[in-house]
């Protein structure tokens, strides 16, 4: 609404926009009637994947559709960013909001403005849609009355068999987390073992997709020793779960579990998202206590300043995080799965919703099988207290990163950190952007090397060398601007796997005989992946 | 005629405007499944209105929208 008035309140201006859309709309128009009278018309070039079938470009009615949809949500867009004198959070709803709404109602989301669709219910005598409205059918009763929009093949993939297969062991469990100790690829390994903390909003197998996506393995092959915590998909016993108790149940405990594991006091840590803001606030804990356990830290794509956390900030301010809180208390104390996921696709919802709409739906295809999304489906639940504490704590107030979280009484101070660091950060990471996490630079005290990697939060840490994919930049330098670090960056060819397996390795110690999990102070309670990633959300 | 005139009218072809770009359907087939699909719609939506989830689901969507508002 404020937009709106504030839009309203410059006429001039509302009357050069619209005078300029209307000469936009003239040259489509010529174009158009230039192609109707035979001429050969070069149109701008498209590129976006919802227009890519032939009959776009080539069918002159569906071309003139495209064209004009695309330069009027161009156009509205710019009109909701050009507003001036509004509130920037109030703007960024503003914009996510028209940018749905426009999304919506784009031609290739319906029946008779979609000449693919309508190819394909001409040539099966509208055998596609029958078949589209059945798995929409099938969707709803999945979702026991809400529309969960099935992204891949779901029945292609079991845990455990053809999807985190890496070999391990749990060797530990509480409440909150499996900890699995994985079986080494080498005889040697290096003596400090890695612990890695992957996010608890969805699951750590992201990180074990499959053997030529392992991160997991690829450390194993190095010569790391790796453990991974597993947390659990919590249910209403675990609705009062706190930040804190995922610190001490969670990092404290596994600290406490590799040294029993391995004999080793020390270890290097990587946390993966809200497992990298867990991570730090731990650090901040333990740099206040005096525990020096964690002899290095690597970062994927986590954020301890949230100040510019990207576009989940939307959904941020008292009155959203209020409305989730009561959603929470009317599920049991927990935010349920599928709240988590539908925000995720929300931000990408040509590609996560409406891409799927068109082919379950109108075409009647079946989604393709691929892991990354099956993991994406794979959503957790998230204890309320927990989930309060860490949007309030980090994305309302960014109580982390000036200083005023406490955690056990404490209060965390990231300054106070000192151990080496590696941030890892992802070009076009919507989730967490690389100028946020570039923040952090400049709130740990020890030495830091920052990365910038090519593509998003997920692909831009699941790289292994051997696909050849993307690339990444580095730069020795932590200028004040992360303009400046990007300026002077140098851009590699590829997996940045590499870059940290060589910043890793001179910290982890010399070598030594590999360990087998079960050998030395823990038992196996059960075998990798073990059972606590196999609770599903619809259980 | 002008002479334009004539010269557009030869021009055009239905293919440049989408007029033959797709095949036949068969009337009868397509009828039914067109209405087989719009029954199954219907069940769809019925289940997510009458479900509480999808009730909800559909009702945070709109006070989201409105609150993002501003009303």
């Amino acid at each position: 609404m404020d937009v709106a008035q504030k839009y309203a309140s410059d006429p001039i201006r509302v009357v050069e926009a619209q005078a300029s859309l209307w000469n936009s709309y003239l040259d489509i128009a010529e174009r158009a009637a230039l192609t109707f009278l035979g001429e050969k018309v070069e149109n701008p070039p498209v590129n976006d994947k919802r227009f890519k079938a032939p009959e776009w470009q080539q069918m002159f009615v569906f071309n003139v559709l495209k064209q004009i949809y695309l330069l009027s949500t161009s156009w509205i867009e710019s009109q909701v960013r050009s507003v001036e004198d509004v509130d920037p959070h109030v703007r960024s709803q503003a914009q996510f909001y028209v940018k749905q709404l426009v999304n919506a109602l784009s031609p290739t989301n319906f029946l008779f403005t979609n000449p693919e669709v309508l190819r394909e219910t001409m040539s099966s005598n509208g055998a596609n849609l029958v078949k589209g409205m059945e798995q929409m059918l099938e969707d709803v009763k999945r979702g026991r009355g809400k529309l969960e929009i099935q992204q891949t093949d779901m029945s292609a993939f079991t845990i455990g068999e053809n999807i985190a297969t890496t070999p391990g062991k749990v060797v530990y469990q509480n409440n909150l987390m499996q900890m699995i100790q994985y079986v080494p690829m080498t005889e040697k390994v290096f003596a400090r073992p890695l612990l890695i903390f992957p996010p608890w909003i969805n699951k750590y197998y992201i990180l074990d997709l499959g053997p030529q996506k392992s991160f997991i393995r690829w450390c194993l092959e190095q010569g790391l020793t790796v453990f991974v915590v597993s947390w659990v998909n919590p249910d209403a016993r675990l609705a009062m779960k706190t930040f804190e108790d995922y610190m001490i149940e969670g990092v404290y405990a596994a600290l406490d579990a590799v040294e029993k594991a391995t004999g080793m006091k020390e270890v290097n840590a990587i946390g993966y998202c809200i497992g990298g803001t867990l991570l730090s606030a731990t650090l901040a804990h333990m740099a206040a206590t005096g525990d020096d356990r964690i002899k290095s830290a690597t970062f994927f794509a986590a954020q301890a300043d949230f100040t510019e956390a990207g576009e989940l900030k939307v959904f941020i301010d008292e009155d959203q995080i209020a409305a989730v809180e009561h959603q929470m208390e009317s599920t049991g104390g927990l935010l349920e799965g599928s709240a988590m996921a539908s925000t995720f696709n929300m931000l990408r919802s040509n590609d996560l919703v409406w891409s799927y709409v068109v082919n379950n739906y109108l075409l009647g295809r079946e989604p393709m099988a691929f892991d990354l999304l099956y993991w994406n489906a794979d959503a957790t639940r998230m204890p309320a207290r927990m989930h309060a504490f860490y949007l309030r704590e980090c994305y309302l107030k960014n109580n982390l990163a000036e200083g005023r979280m406490k955690l056990g009484g404490i209060r965390l101070d990231l300054h106070k950190v000192k151990v080496p660091v590696y941030l890892q950060s992802s070009r076009e990471d919507h989730i967490a952007p690389y100028r946020s996490v570039y923040k952090s630079t400049k709130l740990f005290s020890g030495p830091i090397r920052f990365m910038m990697a090519g593509s998003g939060h997920i692909a831009g840490v699941i790289n292994p060398p051997s696909a050849k994919k993307y690339q990444y930049w580095t730069n020795d330098e932590l200028p004040e601007k992360v303009e400046d670090w990007v300026k002077g960056a140098v851009e590699h060819p590829g997996s940045w796997w590499g870059d940290w397996f060589t910043w890793i390795k001179p910290k982890s110690g010399g070598k030594v005989a590999a360990r087998i999990p079960g050998d030395t102070g823990l038992d196996i309670i059960e075998d990798a992946p073990g059972s606590y990633v196999k609770i599903k959300s619809e259980d | 005629m002008t002479q334009k005139e004539q010269s557009a009218s030869a021009t055009i072809s239905p293919a440049a405007v989408g007029g033959d770009g797709f095949p036949t359907p068969d009337p009868v087939e397509l009828s039914f499944n067109i209405m087989q699909a719009a029954l199954l719609a219907q069940r769809a939506t019925r289940m997510m209105l009458k479900s509480k989830r999808g009730n909800a689901s559909i009702s945070s969507g709109f006070s989201d929208m409105k609150r993002a508002s501003g009303r």
